[in-house]
């Protein structure tokens, strides 16, 4: 069959379409929410003793004078050119600070989804042979527990566990930035898992229906190994299915982000974010909020991209919409 | 036996659960009763452990942990099911008459539902709670209005396969209203489906609401919910844990239940595919 050029272009630039969609929303009801307050900011900014030329001078740096549409699309088009305003806190330029935090939060999204899978992909065929047994029973349930609390209550678990318990990592560093390969762990661990039950209860469901299918008995009459069944029979249609489910998985990750980030004070958008809105940084917030949905949502698009290659089936739909 | 309650009781994962949420419940609305001291009540010296006065000890303020504990049940429980509710009540209403109707309105329902549902929620409440506040109403409206996209999605498919009935014609036909059509005819139809939906939903509504509790954008203090505790209570983990692991443990407790209730519904529903119509 010939590769769908095509249609995987057509669904590709819908998707895109659809994400730069999502990414202007956010970008309209952040801005939206955090501009309807009457309260001038610039006492808050430049202290009660300013004097009105001050804060003349500063509305007009930040644009405040301006009615909000004009307002809206003069923001809108710095980000899009790199500029990402100016910190009411600290006077300094945010776009820099954002960088390396995306950077952070890229590698703690990415590390969770990829791990996710290849813990819970064994975990859910070795579950699927086994089903209804002690194997199959524990796990299931272990994953049930995990994907049904919140992700803070799991990463409270882990703090208990391994910091208070085994005193094995600790609660909050910036190693990170430092290079510290050991202040990831809990952070990716706690999404991992939380990731992971999801992706097993998809993936056991799907390896089992795919056991039972008609193709696989005929397989198993021709005499074919085991093993060669799995790999060549089984795997591939549920892999589909985990890909599916892992590609899900992006846009909650965002929720998991801001969490894990918070809990374990890991320097990254989602702590930002929290600290920008403790401090009430309104420029800081509309970046950050903004910057954080574009990466979780290219990441998705990234998830969704590997799932249009692995699957021809998915080629030939009509793409679906987004959950 | 109502019937949603034998369904949840045929297997063991539904009693589980079942029980998990009725202890929750008691712990909720009859905790305040029993509670020895008033959850804002300073009744000890701070960060005491274990003892015959304080079962649980005292937290960072010296209020007794344990009455806190019993206070905190109300937001975890009130708030995610009166979510749930208006989730269903919009939801409900909208998909129902995108499934009915088709055509136009179905079009623009479900354009605005993807829409709607493709936007991260935690971030985006996370920034309209500084205009609109942290009050219980806009929590609960915030996270009904998210939610409700799904069911709307749910709904209208629902909808959408019991209108080509023909209980459903005959009742055109007869020429009643739309919404007398969609009340006695629709609705107890497409009930079973829903059922194994509104649980999961709550399970969500769950997490979501405490999640922003502990992030310190929903109930404030010094209301004792226990995703508030869980975050106040971080800082004396090492010293003090059960200030942060009590309530931790019965946000888990509930959350789990429910799931094991959805879970046990939704298999239920699959095993009876066909529904039997009132007529």
């Amino acid at each position: 069959m010939r590769f769908p050029w095509v249609r995987i272009t057509g669904t590709i630039v819908r998707r895109t379409a659809f994400a730069a969609l999502t990414v202007w929303i956010v970008s309209l009801v952040v801005f939206g929410a955090l501009n309807i307050l009457p309260a001038d900011p610039t006492t808050a900014a430049l202290g009660p003793e300013a004097t009105p030329e001050m804060r003349a001078a500063y509305r007009h740096l930040m644009n405040l004078d301006l009615p909000p549409i004009p307002r809206y699309l003069r923001w809108a088009g710095g980000m899009l050119r790199g500029d990402f305003g100016i910190s009411v806190v600290s006077r300094n330029p945010i776009g820099p600070e954002l960088a390396q935090r995306a950077a952070l939060t890229a590698v703690l999204g990415l590390a969770s989804l990829l791990l996710s899978v290849v813990l819970a992909l064994p975990l859910a065929v070795r579950s699927a042979r086994r089903a209804g047994r002690l194997f199959d029973v524990t796990i299931s349930a272990a994953a049930i527990a995990v994907s049904a609390v919140p992700e803070f209550v799991v990463a409270i678990g882990m703090i208990v566990v391994f910091v208070s318990g085994l005193r094995a990592f600790p609660v909050s560093s910036n190693g990170i930035a430092e290079g510290d390969l050991g202040a990831l762990v809990l952070p990716v661990l706690t999404l991992t898992l939380g990731a992971a039950a999801y992706v097993f209860r998809h993936a056991r469901v799907s390896v089992i229906e795919t056991m039972s299918a008609p193709y696989v008995r005929t397989a198993v009459l021709n005499g074919f190994s085991p093993a060669r069944i799995l790999w060549f029979h089984v795997m591939p249609n549920a892999a589909v299915v985990v890909v599916n489910a892992v590609a899900l998985n992006a846009i909650t990750l965002l929720s998991g982000v801001i969490v894990v980030e918070s809990v374990f004070g890991y320097p990254g958008l989602g702590q930002l974010l929290v600290q920008a809105l403790v401090a009430n940084d309104f420029p800081k917030i509309e970046a950050v909020a903004v910057v954080t949905t574009a990466l979780l949502v290219v990441i998705n698009l990234l998830a969704d991209g590997v799932v249009l290659i692995l699957d021809p089936r998915l080629r030939t739909q009509v793409a679906s919409a987004p959950r | 036996m109502p019937r949603w309650l034998s369904i949840a009781v045929a297997g063991i994962p539904g009693r589980v659960g079942l029980a998990l949420v009725a202890v929750a419940l008691v712990v909720a609305t009859g905790g305040p009763v029993v509670a020895p001291f008033r959850h804002t009540a300073l009744v000890g010296p701070i960060l005491q452990g274990p003892s015959a006065k304080h079962v649980l000890g005292t937290d960072q303020l010296g209020r007794d942990v344990l009455s806190r504990v019993l206070y905190g049940g109300r937001s975890v429980l009130l708030l995610p099911a009166c979510a749930v509710v208006l989730a269903f009540a919009l939801g409900g209403v909208l998909g129902l008459l995108a499934g009915y109707r088709g055509g136009r309105i179905d079009q623009l329902v479900t354009r605005a539902a993807d829409i709607l549902m493709s936007v991260p929620p935690l971030l985006l409440v996370m920034v309209l709670v500084i205009p609109l506040g942290t009050s219980d109403v806009v929590l609960i409206a915030t996270t009904g209005i998210w939610f409700a996209p799904r069911i709307v999605r749910i709904v209208r498919a629902a909808t959408a396969s019991v209108c080509t009935k023909d209980y459903v014609l005959a009742a055109r036909v007869r020429g009643e209203s739309t919404a007398s059509i969609l009340w006695n005819e629709v609705t107890p139809n497409i009930t079973g489906t829903l059922l194994a939906e509104v649980a999961l939903r709550l399970n969500y509504a769950i997490i979501f609401i405490t999640t922003l509790n502990f992030l310190g954008v929903g109930v404030q203090p010094p209301s004792s919910d226990w995703g508030l505790m869980v975050s106040e209570g971080r800082a004396y983990l090492g010293h003090r844990p059960l200030i942060s692991i009590i309530p931790a443990l019965m946000i888990g407790a509930l959350a789990i239940g429910v799931n094991l209730l959805s879970d046990q519904i939704a298999a239920h529903l699959a095993r009876n595919v066909q529904e039997s119509s009132r007529l």
